[in-house]
């Protein structure tokens, strides 16, 4: 195993993104040597396209708002699927995290008074989302990205992380390999943090970017963790949806926040319809249900959409307050928002479900072995609310960052990696090209995003989901024998190759979870089971875990809140 | 369907040629469309950094037909599609294969920089005037396009005595940040080289955020600069009506 | 569809090697012929007058300095050029120009024009240079001098003053007798536009915005009333997204309103 490049650290996080940063700051200074691995450049990571903000309940436009509501608000939207204990942590810990920010540099809108700026948003009953315009999330990513290289963390920028190493049960390390030369590292740790984020490739329509593959999802899988609620994918809204190439970027949901209006094609502004009382600042899955609902009924817009129109308000105050949505639209689509409607339909957006999670601790099943951010599951339930997840970034990277230190400096000897485990491990990396007859990687992909796209959407019934499941048996037998040419220097054919293992197991947990879960609720949504099961599907969690080689589908208690949490929700 | 021919550069550190692909054109395409699908259907093995396809990260950066531009936002029917478009990788930066070039420097060169130092005792009130001026500088998306376009970097390999634009934009956000403490002015005018910038301006034309580089950066940094080495007048001011 | 076209190592290497399709010379050969034009115009203009040049509609004016309707703008604060003139100047007008040359020589904008459009450093963006030569930037002498673009301003205010001063003249006669009457003539537009023009150039000067407010750390106080340097900061940030037309356009005035006066003069005939 000398062979290896070797590096050794007490805390090693994959992903650079907000949770993982976050993560990073924490565990080092707790005074672990803390390293990050991440697979693109250093602050191109998926949450600088986080654009509205970030929701805390500081209170500083209605002073009223407290955690209590912001709970409360989070637990409806999520459709009382949440993690209770995650959500109240959430709603307590998110105003310190956005003030500790401010304090490492980080420059928010302000009040006429001096304070943060806080914009309404969907699902929020207050003025709650502290933003930077609509480039909140890039705001987030740099401040952090600013403060984590002054804080003696070490970076392995475009390093893939291909498979976790294990001692016994404990996690021991990973094998990554370099991107710009093909070339294994091994990575020794006392503990991992997995922040990879979601997993929007799988599907066709999607405002994730290329690294969002599940990567770390499908790591912490193979590592023997257990998958919580897959089958809840947030639809969002209002996505591009012309032209074709940028079809599925994300239009924000800041749009609505400022007064933006959503009318079909006969100028109705169809969410009297849906939800009279919230209207345009409904939650997601709502919105995204009303623009299925109303194109199926032959009222989209000229390319299949729905009209979004902020043209109403001022010009200038459109460029201040949502400019690269201004820029956007003028750039890709030759439309101005100032003068006119956007056009606008659902993007697959954002994972609910991912890998579960201790909610004090972001630990999962295997010791030694956290999770943060989009990664991990149970905060949202079946529904995100617009701000939460970057609130969720900072309240969860931090406290996998603080339990996976403490882990680390509690184990009295380092866990030792087994040479065969990292051999089997390369060889396994290795194999695309070995393979002389199999399919080409793109080609492969894009039949898993159709499949995906075309079976378990946003709308799904047990006829659907069969044919998904099938089709994806089938993808995976083609990825068995799936072939890279080229060499292995910066080979994006050999890459794609390794995240479609990982988007195989997640599409596979999505499409199972989804038919295990007969009901509607939230972002899933069954034509063959139209309402909402409180009294069954209501109280329980669906688990993918490996048992095998294959994936095991079944159901666990969904965690019961104590009575003085109940009662908050009942005093509303 | 409407075609269009594109010149590829295909190489690595130790040279590399043009490659010609011929790819169908579609409405509203942009450049980094064409790669993919060169990457789908051609040759799977192309190298090329991108992420989020919608101008928010910076990461493909190219020059297409000569010209330093985001390839996510440079769209077809803008470019003369009746001869090859030539697409290659930042000239300013060493190649690593095909469109993707070895940025490592810039990060090293952040990690000089003085952090966000905020004065002691603040409330950490702030106004919307003050934000306002730094928010500018903090929409960098790190695209380096201005790195790369910069001769005293691009054509003067000035790589280790001059920051460029890019950082010089990250000094201003902290110089101008309402709170910041810090003083950059003995790194501005030393390490970082400000007075090898000669305001020609290229990295302001290239910055697709817009960002107003030279004069709303490099200049007030170069006037804070003269402040204080270059003008005895305000030396003098300063010490009869002791330090601002 | 892929077939390689060949090796770049072929290719040349030299100044003005780019992969750019578009015009770019244009810009530089044009700045390179407008400023050649005018540094040419200056000079022969300069050198020729051993006085100032003035004109006045009444033939019999008295010959008392301030008794002229236009000033050529090279000869103003006339009596600068007197003061040039008694100490023994050989070409008392540059007891004058230095201030102009001096703060267009050192103006940010300028700069930009002259490295770009005289010394191709670079010509356009994206193009080769010159070969390689020991590039040192402002940091070293000459250009280091550049620094010192905050004096030429204090100056060029007091010049913008003078040449409102001389507006004034050019829209009154003066007779033999000494009594004054509004005049208006195309040359009192002309020598207006001059002092205008130089007016939002000067005031549009990245200096300026610097030392009127862009130098704070913070526009509010604190309890968040602005300070007044935010407003003057405001003013002449909006003024000096202009600075470069009003470069040209005050380049291109005060040397029309001085051969515009010559030509009355009959200097040209």
């Amino acid at each position: 195993m000398e062979k290896f490049e070797t590096h050794e650290y007490d805390v090693i996080i994959i992903g650079a993104g907000g949770a993982g940063l976050r993560a990073a700051i924490e565990a080092s200074n707790k005074g672990c040597s803390t390293a990050i691995v991440c697979k693109s450049l250093l602050g191109k990571a998926h949450t600088v396209m986080a654009e509205g903000g970030v929701a805390a309940a500081m209170g500083n436009m209605e002073g009223e708002d407290n955690w209590k509501t912001h709970f409360c608000d989070t637990i409806r939207g999520g459709k009382f699927m949440n993690n209770w204990r995650m959500a109240e942590l959430h709603a307590k810990e998110a105003p310190d995290r956005i003030r500790e920010l401010e304090q490492w540099g980080a420059v928010f809108d302000r009040t006429p008074e001096g304070k943060i700026n806080q914009r309404p948003f969907g699902g929020h009953t207050h003025k709650r989302l502290c933003h930077v315009g609509d480039r909140t999330g890039l705001e987030l990513i740099r401040t952090l990205q600013d403060k984590g290289v002054h804080s003696g963390i070490d970076v392995y920028m475009e390093c893939t992380v291909s498979q976790l190493l294990k001692d016994g049960e404990k996690v021991s390390g990973a094998l990554a390999y370099w991107r710009e030369t093909g070339r294994f590292v091994v990575f020794k740790a006392k503990a991992i943090i997995i922040c990879t984020g979601g997993l929007g490739r799988a599907y066709k329509i999607t405002s994730n970017s290329w690294e969002c593959t599940g990567d770390g999802i499908g790591l912490a899988y193979e590592a023997g963790a257990e998958l919580l609620d897959a089958e809840f994918v947030q639809f969002h809204p209002t996505g591009m949806v012309w032209p074709p190439g940028v079809q599925g970027i994300l239009v924000t949901e800041a749009v609505r926040g400022e007064g933006g209006i959503l009318r079909n094609s006969e100028g109705f502004r169809i969410m009297e319809k849906y939800d009279p009382e919230r209207m345009e600042l409904s939650t997601r899955d709502v919105v995204a249900k009303a623009i299925y609902h109303e194109v199926k009924g032959g009222r989209g817009s000229e390319h299949g959409g729905m009209y979004l129109d902020i043209s109403h308000r001022p010009a200038e105050y459109i460029k201040k307050k949502l400019p690269s949505m201004y820029m956007q639209f003028m750039e890709l689509a030759d439309v101005d928002i100032t003068k006119g409607p956007m056009e606008v339909g659902p993007t697959t957006h954002y994972t609910m479900g991912g890998i579960r999670v201790e909610p004090e601790t972001a630990a999962t099943r295997v010791p030694g072995l956290y999770a943060g951010g989009e990664a991990a599951a149970g905060m949202h339930g079946a529904n995100r609310l617009g701000g939460n997840s970057l609130s969720d970034l900072l309240v969860f990277g931090r406290r996998a960052g603080l339990s996976a230190a403490e882990h680390a400096q509690g184990l009295s000897a380092a866990p030792t990696v087994d040479a065969g485990q990292i051999e089997d491990a390369a060889n396994s990396a290795l194999e695309p090209f070995n393979s002389k007859e199999g399919d080409d990687p793109y080609a492969i992909h894009r039949d898993l995003q159709d499949n995906m796209q075309d079976y378990v959407g946003i709308m799904r019934s047990e006829d659907d989901l069969k044919k998904g499941i099938d089709g994806l048996e089938q993808i995976k037998q083609r990825l068995k024998t799936v072939r890279t040419d080229g060499s292995r220097p910066f080979n994006p054919g050999w890459h794609l190759a390794l995240e479609l293992r990982a988007m195989v197991v997640i599409s596979e947990a999505i499409a199972r979870g989804a038919l295990q879960r007969k009901e509607s609720r939230g972002a899933h949504t069954r034509l063959d089971y139209p309402e909402t099961d409180a009294e069954t599907y209501g109280k329980i969690n669906s688990i993918a875990a490996k048992s095998g080689k294959d994936m095991d589908v079944s159901t666990a208690p969904l965690p019961q809140m104590p009575d003085e949490l109940k009662k908050l929700l009942e005093d509303k | 369907m409407a075609e269009a021919t594109f010149r590829v550069f295909r190489g690595d550190k130790n040279g590399g040629e043009e490659v010609e692909y011929t790819v169908p054109v579609t409405e509203g395409m942009v450049v980094l469309d064409v790669i993919h699908h060169i990457q789908g259907y051609t040759d799977p093995d192309l190298a090329c950094r991108w992420n989020c396809k919608a101008a928010k990260c910076g990461s493909c950066s190219a020059e297409v037909n000569g010209k330093p531009s985001l390839m996510c936002k440079t769209r077809l029917d803008h470019l003369p599609l009746d001869r090859p478009v030539t697409v290659h990788p930042l000239k300013a930066f060493p190649v690593i294969k095909d469109l993707a070039t070895d940025v490592s420097w810039n990060f090293e060169v952040n990690k000089k920089i003085k952090p966000f130092t905020p004065k002691p005792d603040t409330d950490w009130v702030m106004y919307q005037p003050d934000v306002e001026r730094a928010q500018e500088f903090r929409k960098c998306i790190e695209c380096f396009l201005c790195q790369n376009v910069c001769h005293v970097l691009r054509e003067h390999d000035k790589h280790d005595n001059f920051i460029g634009p890019r950082f010089l934009v990250r000094v201003a956000s902290l110089e101008m940040h309402p709170l910041d403490n810090g003083n950059r002015l003995e790194y501005l005018k030393d390490e970082a080289g400000i007075a090898l910038c000669n305001i020609t301006k290229c990295c302001t034309e290239a910055c697709p955020e817009e960002i107003h580089i030279t004069d709303n950066s490099i200049i007030p940094l170069k006037e804070r600069v003269v402040d204080e080495y270059y003008d005895p007048l305000m030396r003098l001011l300063r010490k009869f009506f002791g330090k601002k | 569809m892929a077939n390689s076209v060949g090796s770049l190592e072929s290719k040349s290497k030299g100044f003005g090697a780019t992969q750019r399709s578009d015009l770019w010379w244009l810009q530089p050969a044009a700045t390179f012929a407008a400023l050649g034009l005018f540094v040419v115009y200056a000079t022969v203009a300069a050198f020729l007058a051993p006085g100032p040049v003035t004109w006045s509609p009444n033939e019999a004016a008295s010959s008392a300095l301030d008794s002229h309707t236009y000033l050529s703008p090279f000869y103003s604060p006339a009596w600068l050029f007197s003061l040039g003139n008694s100490i023994g100047f050989p070409y008392p007008v540059f007891a004058i120009l230095w201030i102009p040359l001096g703060f267009r020589m050192t103006c940010y904008f300028a700069r930009r024009t002259y490295y770009r459009g005289i010394m191709g450093d670079p010509a356009a963006c994206a193009v080769a240079e010159f070969a390689s030569r020991n590039y040192k930037g402002e940091s070293k002498f000459p250009f280091i001098l550049q620094n010192l673009h905050r004096y030429f301003l204090y100056f060029a205010i007091m010049l913008v003053v003078f040449h409102w001063f001389d507006i004034f003249h050019a829209f009154r006669s003066v007779d033999a007798a000494g009594n004054h009457e509004f005049y208006i003539g195309i040359g009192s537009i002309v020598l207006f536009a001059d002092a205008l023009f130089l007016t939002l150039y000067v005031f549009s000067c990245h200096s300026i915005r610097h030392l009127l407010g862009g130098g704070s750390k913070c526009f509010t106080c604190k309890d968040g009333t602005e300070k007044a340097t935010h407003k003057t900061w405001g003013l002449v940030t909006k003024l000096n997204a202009y600075h470069g037309l009003f470069f040209w356009l005050s380049l291109f005035a005060v040397g029309f309103a001085d051969f515009y006066v010559r030509v009355l003069v009959g200097h040209l005939e």
